[in-house]
């Protein structure tokens, strides 16, 4: 057999099979041997057959056995020196003769005890030994780094077996020894040599970090390595104690990490012209790699090895120092979990759109023209997706671009680094750098030149470990807008069922073997409001062919025959539709029953594809999980905004589409959070962006395609903002409140209790802003309590504003009866005129005396009722008749009780009958706020003079306009208070407006078949010549719904951001409108609203910073309410 | 889900702890501010001399425009509290105003046990008792108090 030539060092090996390196450290230091050399042994004699000889003949046989293993692997292995390093030994023991220069040492290692139940901490140095074997004696110790490198490697659980090659070898020698015997404690020098063995290349990924405990049951991940190969259970053992072994993995991992510190490898960049590639065209249908554009792979890389030194620059020195010449320990530092992973800035997330939006690959993507039944034309865009989706899923046959299929270069997996092999200049095997001779030699026998390795999770490839994706499918992140309904449904009409699925093909069902295969339904999952929309729109695009679309919605009898319907031959849905709730439902039972027909769970779907994807951005939610649960042979997602908050609902995504290995969490943990979170953001982002261009398609409304022109074509966007004036009533409650706010505002900020009431002060927020909308917003609030609690039906929760739904709740279910708040604060506006006042100070000696009196004694009184003193402000103390004080808010209070309970009011201390608001006085201050100037009487709380808001009114008359324009028109109204919608409702409605407006409402408060309706009635075109009113809360129209029908919308109030309220806008505003949009949007002058708008344009000129978790948020919140009261 | 205190009750507690009223006290349950336990001693001049007799009161929601609900927890012999322990005061029914608190309430307590109204009466047997036979009234007050409220 033919050996490489440089193996010979192997011999030594070979003649004492792994026993020198791998002995067990008893007392009296023998050697535990195993079989003695074969040569030993006398030749077979056929002749006898005895006990002993039969015994020989067996012991014969294994020794073979064992060395045809061995000289198989030989011939299949190698070494190749990676790099030496220089330490310092330090004797453990005297010598009579001094060492020798050049002698060569072995190692001496101890097991560790794997029994013990108390884990003993051993340092590395005294597992690990020199040995001289000339002498059989052990020389000395090694520093503990040192030893903690080589350590792990020449340890392994099995000591048995000579297959369990080491991945790196070591080789020693002593290169300085003084010469002069050996003391206890004297240093001597070795230099150790380093080869990586071939095993370490095929030995596969059972180094995988963290695999989750609860996935390593039944999955094939764990034997997954980047070649596809299964591995080994050698290194795995039989038992497979997590903890021990995963503390192997550490050290090992940690071990290479030093090792290459030490040896000071440098990957080097990767070039295009990789010779070693894998044939991708010939793999299985399992593998697929990237598609992208040579041009920005290769700025790819670039950016990949700059992400080191960047990193660098980013450490503060202090840290520098600690990680000199350290680089890659940083990528291993091990830390916790952090509860929330901080959150983006715009800036940062575009940055990842744009990095996945790289113009020129997108215009270059070919039209590929639907087929299947589809009736509409598509866009240019549109095709193009359609293009890029088809070969996501490698239908290649549907797309006429063979440039287009043929068009793949490698990209490689960031997380591997490309390492050369540096020149064999092992000292043991006596080389000396002859870099020409040895070159030539290697390519010869062609050896590889370089190598691959992944530092992340300890694994070593000779091939460019390209990032390959097992799934079909992908994220369409089309803007709002743009169409991926439409385009899905191409998708779904042009391939909609398996093509290499045989019907009676049970064999090659799924990994999951127990579930049937509906092969020519894709399931699609969406949130409740779209539910109907997605319908008539497949109905529309496939009108005419025999394809049919059906809801999943919780009926029984679909549950239980759902594996029939689907998987027989028979006409089955191409389109099974249905909503998170119900999959999420569907789990839960599953769940628990675990096998079985269990609705969406008992089969395999051809495709999945859930629409507005981001709703299951936390990979906690039970959402998320169920949807994780469904199986299919092809995933998408569908979502405006793959990104809401932070980096991490990307997880979600990538989980969802199984993008091993990546939807590992540990893996994700290492490679994106745990660097985001130490601000090591391009590392992060690389990562992020290697993963999502390939399989992320996303355009927006304002790019421009090839030839310049837009690519959406979208009518005008007019919204105007009308600034308007509360009513002179309006206006008096709204000051009384906003002192009320500015006061607790004030008192919170000088205790420093702003955080502490930060509910309250939202809560006096949300008032002011009822307020500026409709009083009856703050009068109806026990109704409110049922309106407001969440509908049960699943839209999707703008969780970033949560806290100002509680505010809301809590406002609404306040107890307090808001109609007395309301009396209580309808300010007096009767004064005396000077004749009262003359009249008042003659007859009456009390005031009379009072006027022009101090302040101060004013201050000293205690209103009776509520116990405070002093009553402030001072303008609210109320004098009886009977010259008794209290304070307005209790006077009313006990005036409107007696009057619901019918009885006459009587003054609580002396009680003096009859008495009434007109008979109360309240004292009016001069100008220095220090003596009293006159009195003024309460007058009764005129509730019936206050008709209609301003915003009602102006709105009313906007409609007006609309109406005597076109009586036929369609106008969409929003606002975020279901109370208030009802009140324009009511008030549309009114018989005054002889019916011209026909007013439907969509809000949370429906249900399914409800909210249909509303649709279908707002679609239908008005018999009898009536403005069409639709009204939509925010929150729950919001999302995904398109009513292009109209082409006019109020938003009537303000929110925090300003994103919430471009998506309303986007109902009308996008694909399928036809004419130019007019927004307009109600302000009030002098409020908060007004504040608040400045708010939202600031934020949209310095880009909305959504940086740090809930608290930091919480703060700029806090910053903003400030500024809302300055 | 309740609302917070009032502060005047908070206030008022506060009073009555940090100056309460000569022979009576008022302690509020720890797990309900509103309710108190009380404990009236009985005037000297009257048959309910040396006796300690135990209350509850409570503040009802809209409190202070509603009067506290007060009730006798020791039996007592009286033309004006029943035998469930009920009172029949003015003030605490159509008599109330807010500007009443709770110690003048009390107060008006320990002075109906000073002067029985037997005219105005809630224990019918009772009063009807006082009015036929004062003394022996008085005895049997006398009696129920060396029994009930010692």
């Amino acid at each position: 057999m033919s050996k490489p030539f440089f193996n010979s060092a192997l011999d030594d090996e070979n003649s004492a099979p792994a026993k020198l390196d791998t002995i067990n450290d008893t007392e009296n230091g023998d050697i535990a041997s195993q079989e003695t050399s074969i040569f030993d042994l006398k030749p077979f004699d056929e002749g006898e057959v005895s006990q002993k000889t039969r015994k020989a003949e067996k012991s014969l046989e294994r020794t073979f056995a064992k060395k045809r293993q061995l000289d198989f692997y030989n011939r299949h292995t190698w070494h190749k020196f990676i790099g030496s390093f220089i330490v310092e030994g330090t004797a453990t023991r005297p010598t009579t003769k001094p060492l020798i220069y050049g002698s060569k040492l072995s190692f001496l290692v101890t097991t560790l005890e794997s029994n013990s139940k108390v884990k003993i901490k051993r340092s590395m140095g005294s597992l690990i030994k020199f040995w001289d074997p000339a002498t059989r004696r052990e020389v000395g110790r090694l520093p503990e780094k040192h030893a903690s490198i080589i350590y792990p490697f020449l340890y392994n659980s099995d000591t048995e077996d000579p297959t369990s090659k080491k991945e790196v070898s070591f080789k020693a020698t002593i290169v300085y020894a003084e010469p002069k015997r050996i003391s206890v404690g004297d240093s001597f020098l070795v230099q150790i040599d380093c080869f990586l063995n071939s095993s370490l290349f095929e030995l596969s990924s059972t180094t995988r970090p963290s695999i989750e405990a609860s996935q390593l049951q039944n999955t094939t991940d764990l034997g997954h390595s980047l070649n596809g190969k299964k591995s080994s259970n050698i290194l795995f053992g039989r038992n497979t104690d997590l903890d021990q072994h995963e503390e192997k993995l550490h050290r090992r991992r940690k071990a290479l990490m030093t090792l290459f510190d030490e040896l000071n490898l440098k990957p080097v960049p990767p070039n295009d012209d990789i010779s070693i590639v894998s044939d991708t065209q010939n793999e299985s249908d399992a593998d697929q790699t990237l598609d992208v554009s040579t041009a920005s792979a290769q700025k790819k890389e670039q950016e990949n090895i700059e992400v080191i030194d960047l990193d660098d620059e980013d450490e503060n020195d202090a840290i520098k120092e600690e990680h000199q010449g350290s680089r890659y320990k940083k990528y291993y530092d091990e830390r916790p979990n952090a509860e929330s992973s901080p959150e983006l800035s715009v800036n940062q997330l575009q940055n990842i759109y744009k990095i996945t939006q790289s113009m020129s690959s997108l215009m270059d993507l070919p039209e590929t023209s639907p087929s299947g039944g589809f009736q509409f034309t598509l866009r240019k865009y549109q095709a193009q997706g359609l293009s890029w989706m088809l070969k996501r899923e490698h239908a290649f046959d549907k797309i006429h671009d063979t440039e287009f299929i043929n068009a793949n270069s490698n990209k490689m997996n960031p997380l591997w680094k490309k390492f050369k092999f540096p020149n064999d200049s092992a000292w043991s095997l006596n080389k000396t750098p002859d870099t020409t001779k040895e070159t030539a030699e290697s390519e010869f026998f062609n050896e590889p030149s370089h190598f691959y390795a992944n530092l992340y999770s300890g694994e070593f490839s000779l091939k460019v470990p390209t990032v390959k994706l097992m799934t079909k499918g992908g994220i369409l992140a089309d803007e709002m807008g743009l169409g991926k309904t439409i385009s899905t449904l191409s998708l779904i009409s042009t391939v909609s069922k398996d093509p290499d699925f045989q019907p009676y093909d049970i064999v090659k069902i799924s990994e999951d073997n127990m579930k049937p295969y509906a092969y020519q339904t894709t399931l699609v999952v969406v949130p409740m409001s779209l539910l109907f929309q997605w319908k008539s729109e497949f109905e529309n695009a496939m009108a005419g062919s025999s394809k049919y679309c059906e809801i999943f919605y919780g009926d029984q009898s679909q549950k239980k025959n759902l594996i029939q319907h689907l998987c027989s031959n028979k006409s089955t849905p191409t389109v099974l539709l249905t909503t998170y709730g119900v999959v999420q439902s569907e789990f839960s039972k599953y769940a628990k029953v675990k096998q079985g027909n269990f609705g969406l769970f008992s089969v395999k779907f051809f495709r999945l594809v859930i629409d507005e994807g981001h709703s299951i951005r936390n990979k906690q939610t039970k959402t998320a999980k169920s949807v994780f649960e469904l199986k299919s042979s092809r995933k998408w997602v569908l979502t405006g905004t793959p990104i809401i908050n932070k980096l991490d609902d990307l997880y979600a995504l990538v989980r969802f589409l199984d993008l091993s290995p990546f939807s590992e969490p540990g893996f994700w943990r290492t490679s994106v959070s745990e660097p985001f979170e130490n601000k090591k953001y391009k590392a992060a982002l690389d990562v992020v962006s290697t993963i999502l261009e390939p399989v992320l398609l996303r355009r927006t409304k304002n790019m421009q395609d090839a030839d310049g022109a837009p690519l959406v074509e979208l009518p005008k966007k007019n919204v105007k903002i009308q600034y308007i004036e509360l009513s002179p009533l309006e206006r008096r409650l709204y000051q009384s409140f906003l002192q009320v706010a500015e006061k607790n505002v004030r008192d919170s900020l000088k205790k420093g209790e702003l955080l502490k009431n930060y509910s309250s002060i939202l809560v006096h927020i949300l008032r002011l802003r009822q307020l500026c909308c409709d009083l009856h917003l703050l009068m109806k609030a026990k109704k409110n309590k049922e309106a407001v609690q969440q509908s049960k039906f699943d839209d999707i929760i703008m969780e970033e504003d949560s806290e100002e739904n509680q505010a809301e709740n809590v406002a609404e279910a306040e107890h307090l009866d808001l109609a007395q708040l309301l009396k209580m604060s309808i300010l007096r506006d009767r004064f005396f005129d000077q004749k009262d006042l003359a009249y008042l100070q003659n007859k009456d000696e009390f005031f009379g005396n009072l006027i022009g009196a101090e302040a101060s004694s004013l201050r000293k009184m205690e209103c009776q009722i509520c116990l405070s003193s002093p009553i402030e402000p001072l303008e609210s103390i109320v004098f009886t008749e009977c010259h008794h004080i209290f304070c307005s808010d209790c006077m009313d209070r006990y005036l409107s009780h007696k009057e619901t309970k019918n009885e006459s009011a009587v003054c609580p201390i002396c009680r003096t009958p009859e008495l009434a608001p007109a008979r109360l006085l309240s004292p009016i201050m001069d100008n220095t706020n220090k003596t009293i100037a006159s009195f003024r009487i309460e007058s009764p709380p005129v509730l019936e003079d206050f008709v209609q808001s301003t915003k009602m009114f102006h709105l009313t008359n906007d409609l007006y306009e609309l109406y005597d324009d076109n009586p036929s028109e369609r106008v969409i109204i929003f606002s975020q208070f279901s109370t208030f919608l009802d009140v324009i409702q009511n008030e549309l409605e009114k018989k005054e407006h002889d019916s011209r407006f026909f007013v439907s409402k969509f809000d949370g408060r429906l249900n399914l078949k409800e909210r249909q309706l509303v649709l279908q009635k707002f679609d239908q075109d008005s018999e009898n010549n009536q403005l069409k009113v639709l009204l939509i809360s925010l929150k729950a129209g919001g999302v995904g719904l398109n009513l292009t029908k109209a082409n006019k919308a109020f938003l009537m109030d303000i929110w925090w951001n300003a994103g919430i309220e471009d998506q309303a806008i986007d109902r009308i505003h996008r694909i399928g409108q036809e004419r130019d949009v007019f927004v307009k949007r109600y302000i009030i002058k002098n409020s908060v609203e007004e504040k608040m708008l400045k708010i939202q344009e600031r934020k949209r000129m310095l880009g909305e910073i959504v940086e740090g978790d809930a608290e930091e948020r919480r703060q700029r919140r806090i910053e903003e309410i400030k500024s809302l009261f300055e | 889900m309740s609302n917070p205190l009032p502060k005047r009750i908070i206030k008022e507690t506060a009073r009555l702890v940090s100056d309460p009223v000569p022979g009576i006290t008022a302690v509020p349950n720890e797990e309900n501010l509103r309710h108190f336990q009380v404990e009236i001693q009985g005037p000297s001049e009257s048959p309910y001399a040396g006796g300690l007799f135990k209350l509850e009161l409570y503040l009802p929601e809209d409190y202070p425009m509603e009067p506290p609900k007060v009730r006798f927890l020791t039996k007592i012999y009286h033309p004006n509290i029943d035998r469930l322990g009920r009172i029949c005061l003015d003030v605490l029914k159509n008599n109330w105003s807010p500007a009443l608190q709770i110690r003048t309430i009390l107060l008006s307590i320990q002075a109906l046990l000073a002067s029985p109204n037997p005219h105005d009466p809630l224990a019918n047997d009772v009063a009807k008792e006082w009015l036929d036979n004062e003394s022996a009234a008085l005895q049997k007050a006398k009696e129920c108090t060396e029994k009930y409220a010692k």
